[in-house]
């Protein structure tokens, strides 16, 4: 008999149609635990709406998602959170008008133990829930350098910094995948550097495995263990780093036909 | 000087209740951007469901009645959300504001089959009178100040739940991007459910304020829901400082107005001010630009 872990994620068939249009089309991802996986494809490929289909924002006309070996397709969006999927968002939407703190505050506070008669009262364990999300909070923000910015409105901060921030606030909500969407657009060559180090850290230090949508192709091939290529909705290719660089289909859907 | 001191008071004590009315408006408008026109309504249950406890069991104190009254208004609130907003989330806002509309009258004619067309009073609850200072020549009434003392203590209540509690924080979070607060965890229908809840129940407290001072009838929740729908646009409509200023300001312009000018013109002031706002900052005075979903 052998043991085999269940994957982490993996997707059997997973499509959907707008329409009469196939958007994605089977589409199958698998992610195993500790892995950093990339996903990667043409504008208007499908990534962003296959991340849509994980985290339960679109529901899939076909096929099946699984976490961990449970079904998870069909559920709610803020289950399939509690269940352990994160993500971060292409184009940024943090909470602006709220703290940094606050922002992170707001995604751990599902862990907070304290009831609304507590809060109002003041009890002691709406107090120590209080105090240890609070440490929890800072904890994150000074991991990740944005401590001394934690009064500041999370819509004042620099770019670079916001999506930062956008990775606390997923990592806050202690899921086992993190769905990244494109986190390096619009960084210069030195916060991309910082940001690689940073996804590293997230397997090292924070357990998670991380599903990854870039156009940084640096990037992809430094952090990424493996590679899926979508286009036009289906997968063209998957392999490792070097495979997927000297792929002919992946060239051709990129450069187009020669 | 004392006369325009008196108005002032008498202005603050109205325009508190309306402030805690508009609380609910600007609440439920920030997190689904909805003008829930039934709001009124809520109120006049309020009222009834006071009048009624405190009328059918003697006895009962006041502070009870006003909790069940407040009780009361704020699960009709869930109830009408649950049943006729939710179905309608993801059809185009003119739908559900139609809804609204359409549960407001039909509270009114529930109000009217269930409780019947005539007034209804509270038994007195305060000694007549009151306190004058003399020195500036004003009286306060023991009921205005009863009013005016509890608005305040509801409203710091309700910061209090917004900004030092999870469930507070995540209606901050919702108010601004939903779709993201639900990616974050956060149970966003339990969320809005629970915005019915607390707005509807300040606007429940107000009908008993408001059916202690003159009486209880179906048709109560009409004149003061728009004067506190005006005062949360004239506030800025989802900020929930601008709901208490906008509140206190109709409150007192309506007393000036109608002492200094005729009380005909109290109700047409309001709707002055409305096109005045709406003209001149759409966005109230704190208002902020309501954010361009794509």
């Amino acid at each position: 008999m052998t043991t085999t872990t269940a994957p982490l994620l993996k997707t059997t068939g997973m499509g959907i149609n707008f329409g009469g249009l196939k958007a994605v089309d089977e589409v199958n991802l698998q992610v195993d635990p500790g892995e950093i996986v990339g996903l990667i494809g043409p504008n208007g490929a499908g990534k962003t709406t296959c991340f849509n289909m994980i985290t339960g924002v679109y529901k899939p006309s076909r096929g099946s998602i699984e976490l961990a070996g449970a079904r998870i397709d069909g559920k709610s969006t803020p289950s399939i959170n509690h269940l352990g999927i994160a993500r971060t968002f292409q184009n940024i939407r943090l909470f602006r008008q709220l703290t940094v703190l606050d922002n992170v505050r707001v995604a751990l506070h599902r862990q907070a133990g304290y009831g609304l008669l507590g809060a109002l009262l003041r009890l002691s364990p709406y107090r120590r829930a209080e105090v240890s999300m609070r440490q929890r909070a800072e904890y994150l923000l000074d991991v990740f350098g944005l401590a001394e910015r934690r009064w500041d409105r999370a819509g004042d901060l620099p770019y670079g910094e916001q999506r930062k921030l956008e990775v606390v606030r997923a990592l806050a909500t202690e899921p086992k995948l993190l769905l990244l969407d494109e986190p390096a657009a619009g960084m210069n060559p030195q916060e991309t550097a910082t940001l690689t180090a940073l996804i590293q850290r997230l397997r090292q230090e924070f357990k998670v495995s991380v599903l990854l949508i870039e156009h940084d192709m640096s990037l992809v091939m430094k952090v990424c263990d493996r590679i899926y290529v979508l286009d036009y909705g289906k997968e063209i290719a998957r392999g490792t780093p070097p495979e997927i660089q000297s792929n002919q289909q992946v060239i051709k859907a990129y450069l187009g036909e020669a | 000087m004392s006369e325009f001191l008196q108005f002032l008071i008498n202005g603050l004590a109205v325009g508190s209740m309306y402030a805690l009315i508009a609380l609910g408006y600007t609440m439920v408008y920030g997190i689904i951007q909805l003008i829930n026109f039934a709001h009124g309504e809520f109120m006049m249950m309020g009222a009834f469901v006071g009048a009624f406890t405190l009328n059918r069991l003697q006895g009962t104190p006041l502070a009870v009645a006003l909790v069940i009254s407040m009780l009361a208004a704020g699960l009709l609130a869930v109830l009408v959300e649950l049943v006729a907003y939710r179905p309608l989330r993801r059809q185009p806002k003119i739908f559900v504001l139609t809804a609204a509309i359409a549960v407001s009258v039909l509270l009114q004619n529930l109000g009217r089959i269930v409780f019947g067309s005539s007034a209804v009073s509270f038994p007195a609850q305060f000694p007549q009178g009151s306190i004058g200072l003399e020195s500036l020549g004003v009286w306060v009434e023991y009921s205005q100040l009863f009013v005016l003392g509890l608005s305040l203590v509801l409203m710091a209540a309700l910061w209090l739940i917004v900004h030092k509690t999870k469930i507070g924080a995540a209606m901050r979070a919702t108010s601004q991007d939903i779709d993201a607060a639900r990616l974050m965890g956060i149970n966003t229908n339990l969320v809005i459910s629970f915005t019915f809840f607390i707005g509807a129940s300040l606007a429940g407290a107000v009908g008993v304020f408001y059916g202690m001072q003159y009486s209880v009838d179906p048709l109560m929740g009409v004149q003061p829901g728009l004067a506190a729908f005006v005062a949360a646009v004239l506030g800025g409509i989802g900020s929930l400082p601008g709901a208490m200023i906008g509140g206190l300001l109709i409150g007192i312009i309506e007393n000036l107005v109608a002492g200094y000018l005729s009380s005909t013109y109290q109700g047409a002031i309001t709707f002055v001010l409305l096109i005045l706002v709406l003209s001149i900052k759409p966005t109230g005075l704190l208002g902020r630009m309501a954010p361009v979903k794509v």
